[in-house]
């Protein structure tokens, strides 16, 4: 009988138990997901025991922040926080930082980017704070089980290899064994027992709420022409769609394709919405890999469905594993708030500056998909989408192929495979220039403030050099939102 | 007779919604029915004329429809509903629309020929003074009174103009107390009148837009009856409507035959059996083609 | 009592303006007053203020109260709803 060695008992009843026994202190990097979206109440929560200790000083590095991490203004105020790592940054939030409430400039990276720079020494972790909608006493933990089953750990799976202490959150405790483990117990430090780890019906609250509009079902009648008619879309391709309105509605009518045709895709890659879980059920997609679920239902897809993967965030689109799965891509299809003249895609901010989006997996997809789709309509309201030159530039025009929009399809000059197979077929397309050119006859462009002064955010390139900056304005904006 | 029209489907628009005007082109209905009448409330009525006016300048009327040559930008087919010739509206309705070089009018409520011999009047004087092309504006009446149908044949005879008729459901139960189900043989009737003429036959709008199953049947029916189009209440229809009114065979025949036509004529106005060809009709039987091979 | 002409909407997309006779004002016959405002400030303000006083200027209005509330509207709805107000101000004085 050994005595000396004895399973370490790693579950403390608070957030202050945590911050206390995992040995936080001034000036540490701390780590959150958010898988949670904006139901999420992990990262506050946690940042408000780190108060309460008086602890100060901390760098954020969060995968994303939503408009329910408004909050953390205060924390910035007050100190506790003075350096934000995250992909996107909107509401109050990117208000405060864009008006010039942090001294130390946010880092926004793709998704692919954090990876990277988590691993490579960057940004090191030192504290993981890891949302689990359900872990074991031993320190296991998934997405999948509990009353807040979420899916994907994606992004949590990845921080709890990198950090040097990880601390599972949860509000399902169970004694015994988990049947599906995410996250492994050997890299579980501590597990904090708390009441709600949030709400779980919020997860599909924002961007993601589908949208009935009619010109969204133009752009994806468009894309989906396209993809049929020039034989982009074939039997085996893999795809990844993207969960706006847009990809929605192309997905209806890529089953149409498929079922008739007996085509099925050989997988879907990266945020798994429910219109990818149906697809999977219905047969005519072969197999999911999902970084970060879109739709609650994922977590019983993944518990029960041996083609429903969950991968890991370096597995994703780290830039610096060769064998992530967008290397894999045939086709992605992604969204934009601008596109310029040289394809320049802006997915972060308005055209009046304001902080409203997150990088995503944007630049990764794109960089790495043999095709990179564009949607987006060429007005929305009075702005023009399609512009001279956007305002931040998050994806370089370069790893983009096709526009469409409402009005039709841009294809780039250099693309002259796809040009020849659509004229072929008998398909109108455009130069980008002439879109711009549509635009700007209907609506003109508009007023852009002068840019310049003292950088609030730096947008990080996937490898870690920065392709833009945000600079301070005293404008709020964003009046129309 | 197969018309040479070939709208699948046309959707109504109000006349008095900014934010509708400037996108429905796009939301890939074969035509637009923009409406002065009962989509306005008679307190709109001038405002959504001056407003349809400024709108119908705009370049922002070019269709979704991918399939065409490259370069040039097509425009949907534009028809106006104009207010019933009994109120006093609709003078002014021509006066704002008929030099904006429309496709054509949507007539409501149509009873009598006389009526129609003098809207086509009215449109040929203001053709003349605005210096487009006189007759270029066509008439698709609307049939919603029992009186209208008795008078079909005299109505579709008394204006070159006239080439199409639509069937309007519930003006018409309204008019006769017959109730939706017992519509078929009014329905039957109209279309019957109207391929005589060789004239487009257009159903009713199926006002329970979210009933899609509904709309389905309601659409197949009307094509089984031979009528060749739908109207639209909702963008959300016009999937649907599309998926029945696919071309026969007896069209796409006639489409192939047009176009190797064309191509030999070289661009030249030709005679199809008695039909002239010019063009624009070349590109509409092209795009059938194209289309329904993709499908 | 003064009329006020009005037209358009605060609908995304419209704009609402309204016209009427500044009565009580001691430079009435020779002055407008004009307050323009948009959900759009910051991109469109300056634009929407140069076109309304331009529609202003090609009127002739003179001594009227003239107040804009812009929800995203394009220039052709501008020009219509101001058309419209300016028409029913017009036949009202005749």
């Amino acid at each position: 009988m050994k005595v000396d060695a004895a399973f370490p008992d790693k579950v403390v009843r608070s957030l202050e138990d945590a911050v206390e026994r995992i040995g936080l202190g001034d000036g540490m990097t701390v780590s959150f997901h958010h898988h949670l979206r904006e139901g999420d109440r992990v990262l506050l929560a946690v940042l408000e025991a780190v108060r309460k200790k008086g602890i100060r000083g901390l760098t954020l590095c969060a995968s994303s922040l939503m408009r329910c991490h408004d909050g953390l203004i205060d924390f910035l105020r007050d100190g506790t926080v003075i350096r934000v790592d995250s992909s996107g940054l909107r509401g109050r939030l990117g208000q405060f930082v864009r008006q010039g409430g942090m001294k130390q400039p946010v880092i926004l990276r793709s998704h692919g980017g954090r990876a990277r720079a988590v691993a490579d020494g960057e940004r090191a972790i030192d504290i993981a704070f890891i949302a689990a909608s359900a872990s074991d006493i031993y320190g296991n933990a998934n997405g999948v089980q509990g009353d807040n089953a979420f899916g994907s750990l994606g992004y949590g799976i990845w921080d709890s290899f990198q950090a040097k202490k990880t601390v599972i959150v949860t509000d399902h405790l169970s004694q015994s064994l988990l049947p599906y483990i995410s996250i492994s117990q050997s890299h579980t430090d501590c597990i904090a027992v708390v009441d709600s780890i949030g709400n779980r019906g919020l997860l599909k609250a924002g961007a993601l709420a589908e949208k009935s509009d009619p010109l969204s079902t133009a752009i994806a009648k468009n894309v989906a022409t396209l993809l049929l008619a020039t034989g982009i879309a074939r039997n085996g391709s893999s795809i990844q769609m993207g969960s706006g309105g847009v990809s929605l509605k192309v997905i209806r009518y890529l089953k149409e394709a498929f079922l008739e045709r007996g085509w099925r895709f050989r997988h879907a890659v990266g945020g798994i919405t429910g219109g990818l879980l149906n697809a999977l059920e219905e047969g005519w997609i072969e197999a999911l890999m999902d970084v970060q679920s879109f739709d609650p239902a994922a977590a019983v897809s993944i518990l029960r469905n041996r083609n429903h993967h969950e991968i890991d965030v370096n597995t994703y689109a780290n830039p610096d594993n060769p064998s992530n799965m967008v290397n894999d891509l045939d086709i992605a299809i992604l969204s934009a708030l601008e596109i310029d003249l040289d394809w320049n895609i802006n997915v972060l901010t308005g055209s009046d500056g304001v902080l409203m989006g997150a990088i995503g997996g944007h630049p990764d997809v794109a960089e790495a998909s043999k095709l990179t789709i564009v949607v987006a309509p060429l007005i929305r309201e009075r702005i023009p989408i399609v512009v001279d030159r956007v305002r931040t530039v998050v994806t370089p025009g370069k790893d983009i192929d096709i526009f469409v929009c409402d009005w039709g399809i841009a294809v780039k000059e250099e693309r002259e495979d796809i040009r020849r197979s659509l004229t072929e077929k008998g398909i109108r397309f455009h130069t980008m220039k002439e879109l711009f050119e549509k635009a700007t006859r209907l609506v003109g462009q508009v007023k852009k403030e002068e840019t310049g002064g003292r950088p609030v955010a730096w947008v990080q390139d996937r490898r870690g050099r920065v392709l833009s900056e945000i600079y301070e304005s005293e404008t709020s904006g964003g009046e129309h939102r | 007779m197969i018309t040479p029209y070939l709208w699948r489907s046309m959707l109504y628009v109000p006349a008095n919604r900014p934010s509708r005007l400037q996108k429905c082109a796009r939301y890939g209905a074969d035509a637009l029915i923009l409406d002065l009448e009962d989509s306005v409330p008679d307190s709109e009525k001038a405002e959504s004329r001056l407003l349809l006016k400024q709108a119908l300048k705009e370049p922002i009327w070019d269709s979704a429809e991918l399939y065409g040559s490259n370069g040039g930008s097509e425009r949907v087919d534009l028809f106006v509903r104009i207010n019933a010739m009994r109120t006093r509206y609709w003078r002014e309705d021509l006066e704002a629309v008929i030099p904006e070089e429309i496709f054509g009018l949507k007539v409501p409520k149509v009873e009598e020929p006389t009526k129609v011999e003098e809207l086509d009047h009215a449109i040929s004087r203001i053709e003349k003074a605005s210096g487009i092309e006189e007759g270029r504006t066509k008439l698709l009446l609307s049939i919603e009174t029992a009186k209208g149908l008795l008078q079909l044949s005299a109505i579709c005879a008394a204006s070159a103009r006239v080439i199409g008729v639509g069937f309007g459901s519930e003006d018409f139960m309204t008019d006769t107390g017959i109730d939706r189900d017992n519509l078929r043989y009014a329905r039957m009737q109209m279309t019957l009148v109207v391929k005589a003429f060789g004239l487009y036959a257009q159903d009713s709008v199926y006002p329970a837009f979210s009933d899609l199953e509904g709309l389905k049947q309601e659409t197949e029916e009307a094509k089984r009856m031979g009528m060749d189009g739908k109207t639209a209440i909702h963008p959300n229809q016009i999937e649907t409507i599309h998926s029945v009114f696919q071309p026969s065979d007896a069209l796409l025949e006639k489409a192939g035959e047009i176009c190797r036509m064309a191509e030999a004529e070289n661009g030249r106005v030709f005679n199809y059996h008695g039909e002239m060809v010019d063009r624009p009709i070349v590109e509409r039987y092209r795009r059938l083609l194209q289309r329904s091979r993709e499908n | 009592m003064s009329e006020v002409f009005r037209s358009g909407t605060e609908e995304r997309g419209d704009i609402l303006i309204q016209i009427e006779p500044l009565t009580n004002q001691p430079f009435a016959a020779c002055e407008n007053q004009i307050e323009v405002r948009s959900r759009y400030e910051s991109l469109f303000g300056e634009h929407l203020r140069r076109l309304v006083d331009r529609l202003i200027a090609e009127s002739g209005l003179k001594g009227y109260r003239i107040f804009a509330s812009d929800s995203g509207a394009w220039d052709y709805t501008i020009k219509a709803r101001f058309e419209s107000c300016l028409r029913a101000l017009n036949r009202s004085n005749t």
